[in-house]
């Protein structure tokens, strides 16, 4: 009877490895929406059967998760860069929205509406109305000037705000992952619900920042900004802080020790946030003041160096722009509060003189023939509308490429998917097979049953 | 299972978001008409197109301009034509009054139509198209010119604007009695400006206020007046240096001395037109007062003389001004008598007959739209008061011809009157030379209203090329973008559902 009861202890681990099994099976079917989970892979080992030495056989099981970090890194990689793109796409959208892409509204109208209402005054440089007239389009330009600074300044202070909440979040996903590292340390390293939220949680982080992730030989996660600057080692999370911009706008992304690791956040929905507050519309501000303070300060300068009246005595024109500083040339840009329609010099003393030379050359000054009436080579005009293509192509190469990025992530979770992912065929044929295996096992012990049954019969009875 | 949604509904979700994109950008393309509805539906073209559209903006002003021009070109050639014809009819008045036969009192009625031809000449100089004077060069808000003497400059330097906060007091004696106002400096005053504030004051008294060619004021008027000026600070209308600047302002004659002495002979016999008036001073008065004037007009009126009119001028003490365009003759028991002519014939008057208001230039440029630019402006001193590099008159100056030919009539100077005719003939030749002027001047502006036009339509073209939208392609790409769109939610719908988790028992 000894060899039965083996048969017995055999066949009963067998039942007790198949129950592990489909405990795997249905543990990967009920997760298999759960984000970050990696499909447990069940293995079937023989052990060694050898009746003559006295080895009986039976099965081991073993699970093993069928995570692969480096499709997991890869997944976070496009995820960074697809965060970039995405927080990128509306302030983009929304800078380029500031500049207009016709002469109907915006600073190109009112540039030419500044140069028509010049060229009207040519014809009656004495005239009341045409010299109030030409205020108001200076006025009106000017506002153009303001609003559009205003707009860029609007998206400037919408993305500092995002900044500092995409920070917030950072800093609580890095606390959260030092918590699983924690549990992790504490012995549930191989606990699947652990690795799924682990998992889940670096990829909620690399959306919106660019990190490395390391594992430590107790299984913890190390992360690291950039692979430079350590966000989570072991069960400490280091916080990143955002201070307000500096007086130039810029935001600066400190670290623990308030060292500035801006440069390290390239990536992710903060990288693109930083992308566009320190690059991006510093880049268009500088240039829209650079086209106001330019055109005001040669406006000014043709009108000063006419006159008003050729006397005698003879009487200078006044200034007609004003601005507070260069940096803020677009945003303070305003018709100076002391000239009135009669100050506007007309007459350019020559030689030769003319009684309207000023109006002429200001009335052609967005289609100069005078080079000292060009920026950067080119009219104001032009000027203004290769700022506006310039936004324009940003934002239309960052829609672009989000296309793409999207594509491209999509393709790295496929990949990934494929390989950790449920199929719920593949566990659907795994718990038919483990199904028959029960069965067929416990058929085996029915059947060791009867056999033992008949043995006891041939006991004799008393 | 890794991610929230699987890869294969990420796929469908980007390429039915890309095809909805498509489908916005088409449908704005069609509902707005415009290809390029923001900088990023066409970055490289942005720049062109917004030059484009400023060079259109530019064209299209300089056009209206030219428009403007044209009108002001057309009303200056009428009223050079105009002119020509007015020499005609003076040319034939002197031929009249030229004739052995023509006896003096016919030459007198004559000298009256040439004078009214002179005003209309003086009218044309002074022709206003859109509230600006069309002969009045760079100065096209001023008043060239008007008929009577030259205008009177007042104080002794440069005019300059009266500092804010200070002013200026104006005393105006006109026949009509004393006015007095003042000019108060305001931030940001320009000299201009407080000339203008001036001429305001001035108007309703029939005296223009203005800057003679070396800076000081002046103030002209075809009637008599003077005027004072009494400033509170350094700096002001008048003069930089003194207080007061006074201006016996009487551009006619003033009574010379002073007013009749006490105990003197007291009556003051004035001739007009043949009819003698004395006027009765009280006696006693060492200085002339208000009461010699009312005495001397109380005179003048009552023997029916409206021609002339005594003034008290405000600024000298005691002086006693005549005013007035008749002709008289005065005489003072107690000083010497003289006779004095009110009129252009007398001395500090212009030859030409004519006040000379504004020190005439044409220099502004009118834009033909091609980078060119011409000069249309022709001023009155140009057309009818020509005259030599030293600002003589010159010896075809409208104005002098027929304040020639009427004075030569007044006096019954056949000679004269010869001399004028000539003189006419050759002012006739010139201005119908300046007339020649305007032709060209109104080919000119067509041509480049005309090239202007074409040129617009093309710049039109252009930018249409660049930002409307091809409507048929649009509704293609539209039409392709809504079926794949379907094409792509049909396919997803149909994929299969089940697994085999549907098929166990």
């Amino acid at each position: 009877m000894a060899g039965l009861s083996v048969s017995f202890n055999t066949a009963s681990g067998a039942m007790d490895a198949i129950q592990q099994a489909l405990d795997a099976v249905q543990n990967n079917i009920v997760n298999s929406s759960t984000p970050g989970y990696a499909a447990e892979r069940v293995s079937f080992s023989a052990q060694a059967f050898d009746p003559q030495q006295g080895l009986t056989g039976g099965v081991d099981i073993s699970l093993s998760s069928t995570r692969d970090q480096y499709l997991e890194q890869s997944v976070r990689i496009e995820t960074s860069a697809l965060g970039s793109l995405q927080q990128q796409d509306p302030l983009l959208s929304s800078l380029e929205s500031a500049f207009s892409a016709s002469g109907d509204s915006g600073v190109p109208n009112a540039l030419s509406g500044f140069a028509s209402s010049f060229s009207t005054l040519s014809l009656t440089p004495n005239d009341a109305s045409a010299q109030a007239n030409v205020l108001q389009a200076a006025s009106t330009l000017a506002l153009a000037f303001n609003q559009t600074a205003e707009q860029i300044q609007q998206v400037s202070s919408g993305a500092t705000q995002q900044a500092n909440s995409t920070v917030t979040q950072i800093n609580s996903l890095t606390s959260h992952i030092a918590a699983l590292n924690t549990q992790i340390q504490g012995g549930a390293r191989n606990d699947a619900g652990v690795q799924a939220d682990l998992n889940n949680s670096l990829d909620s982080l690399s959306s919106l920042v660019n990190i490395t992730v390391s594992y430590a030989s107790d299984g913890s996660a190390s992360v690291l900004l950039d692979g430079q600057t350590a966000l989570v080692i072991g069960q400490t999370a280091d916080t990143l802080t955002i201070p307000q911009p500096d007086s130039t706008g810029v935001l600066h992304l400190l670290d623990r020790n308030n060292t500035d690791v801006t440069a390290q956040a390239s990536q992710g929905q903060l990288g693109g946030l930083l992308q566009v507050q320190n690059q991006t519309i510093p880049q268009y501000l500088g240039e829209l003041n650079n086209l106001a303070k330019t055109f005001a300060d040669r406006v000014n300068t043709i009108l000063t160096s006419g006159q008003v009246s050729a006397g005698p005595p003879p009487v200078q024109g006044s200034p007609l722009f004003t601005y507070t500083s260069d940096s803020t040339a677009a945003a303070t840009l305003a018709v100076s509060s002391t000239i009135t329609g009669d100050q506007i010099a007309t007459i350019d003393p020559g030689p030769p003189a003319s009684g309207n030379g000023v109006a002429t050359e200001l009335a052609n000054i967005t289609n100069p023939t005078n080079t000292a009436d060009l920026i950067d080579g080119q009219s104001f005009t032009s000027y203004y509308g290769q700022l506006a293509g310039q936004a324009g192509a940003a934002s239309s190469q960052n829609s672009a490429d989000l296309t793409t990025q999207q594509d491209l992530t999509t393709q790295a979770q496929n990949q990934r998917t494929q390989a950790s992912g449920v199929s719920l065929n593949d566990q659907a044929a795994q718990l038919m097979t483990l199904e028959q295996a029960y069965q067929a096992t416990a058929k085996i012990i029915t059947v060791l049953e009867t056999i033992s049954q008949t043995a006891v019969d041939l006991i004799p009875q008393y | 299972m890794i991610p929230s949604l699987s890869p294969a509904t990420n796929l469908f979700l980007n390429g039915l978001s890309s095809l909805q994109s498509i489908i916005n950008t088409t449908t704005e393309q069609l509902t707005s008409g415009y290809s390029i509805n923001q900088p990023s539906d066409a970055p490289d073209q942005i720049s062109p197109l917004l030059q484009l559209m400023a060079n259109l903006s530019q064209k299209q002003t300089i056009l209206e301009n030219l428009s403007s021009v044209q009108a002001t070109v057309s009303a200056a050639d009428g009223a050079v034509s105009t002119g020509i014809q007015l020499l005609q009819q003076a040319t034939s008045l002197g031929a009249q009054g030229a004739s052995s036969t023509t006896t003096a009192a016919t030459r007198a009625q004559l000298a009256t139509q040439v004078a009214s031809i002179q005003q209309q000449m003086v009218a044309l100089a002074d022709t206003r198209v859109s509230g600006q004077y069309i002969f009045g060069g760079d100065q096209d808000t001023s008043l060239p010119y008007a008929m009577g003497p030259p205008p009177v400059t007042v104080g002794s330097a440069t005019a300059a604007a009266i500092n804010p906060g200070d002013a200026a007091t104006f005393t105006i004696q006109t026949a009509a009695g004393q006015t007095q106002f003042a000019i108060t400096g305001q931030p940001g005053d320009t000299l201009q400006k407080q000339l203008a504030e001036l001429n305001t004051n001035l108007q309703s008294l029939g005296i223009t206020a203005s800057l003679d060619p070396a800076g000081k004021l002046e103030f002209q008027s075809a009637n008599a007046f003077s005027v004072s000026a009494i400033a509170t600070t350094a700096r002001n209308l008048v003069d930089t240096t003194t207080d007061l600047v006074d201006n016996s302002g009487l551009n006619n004659y003033q009574f010379a001395g002073q007013a009749p002495a006490p105990g003197g002979g007291n009556d003051i016999q004035i001739t007009v037109g043949g009819v003698n008036v004395t006027a009765t001073l009280p006696d006693g008065l060492g200085t002339a007062d208000q009461a010699n004037v009312d005495a001397i007009n109380t005179a003048i009126q009552t023997a029916g003389i409206t021609g002339v009119t005594a003034v008290l001028d405000q600024t000298q003490a005691g002086t006693i001004s005549f005013q007035g365009p008749a002709n008289f003759s005065i005489s003072d028991d107690s000083l010497a008598s003289g006779t004095y002519v009110l009129d252009g014939n007398s001395a500090g008057t212009a030859a030409n007959g004519v006040g000379r208001l504004t020190l005439q230039q044409a220099t502004r440029q009118i834009d033909l739209g091609d980078n060119t630019f011409t000069t249309v402006d022709q001023t009155a001193q140009d057309l009818f008061d020509h005259r030599n590099a030293d600002d003589s008159l010159a010896p075809d100056n409208v104005f002098a011809a027929l304040n020639s030919l009427r004075i030569a009539l007044t006096n019954n100077d056949n000679a004269g009157i010869t001399a004028a005719q000539t003189s006419l003939d050759t002012a006739s030749r010139y201005l119908n030379s300046k007339d020649v002027f305007y032709g060209a001047a109104e080919n000119r502006l067509d041509a480049a209203v005309t090239e202007l036009n074409t040129e617009n339509v093309s710049l039109q073209q252009r930018i249409s090329s660049i930002r409307d939208t091809d409507t048929v392609q649009a509704a293609e790409t539209l039409t392709a973008a809504e079926t794949q769109d379907q094409a792509a939610l049909a396919a997803e719908a149909k994929l299969p559902q089940t697994t085999l988790f549907d098929y166990l028992g």
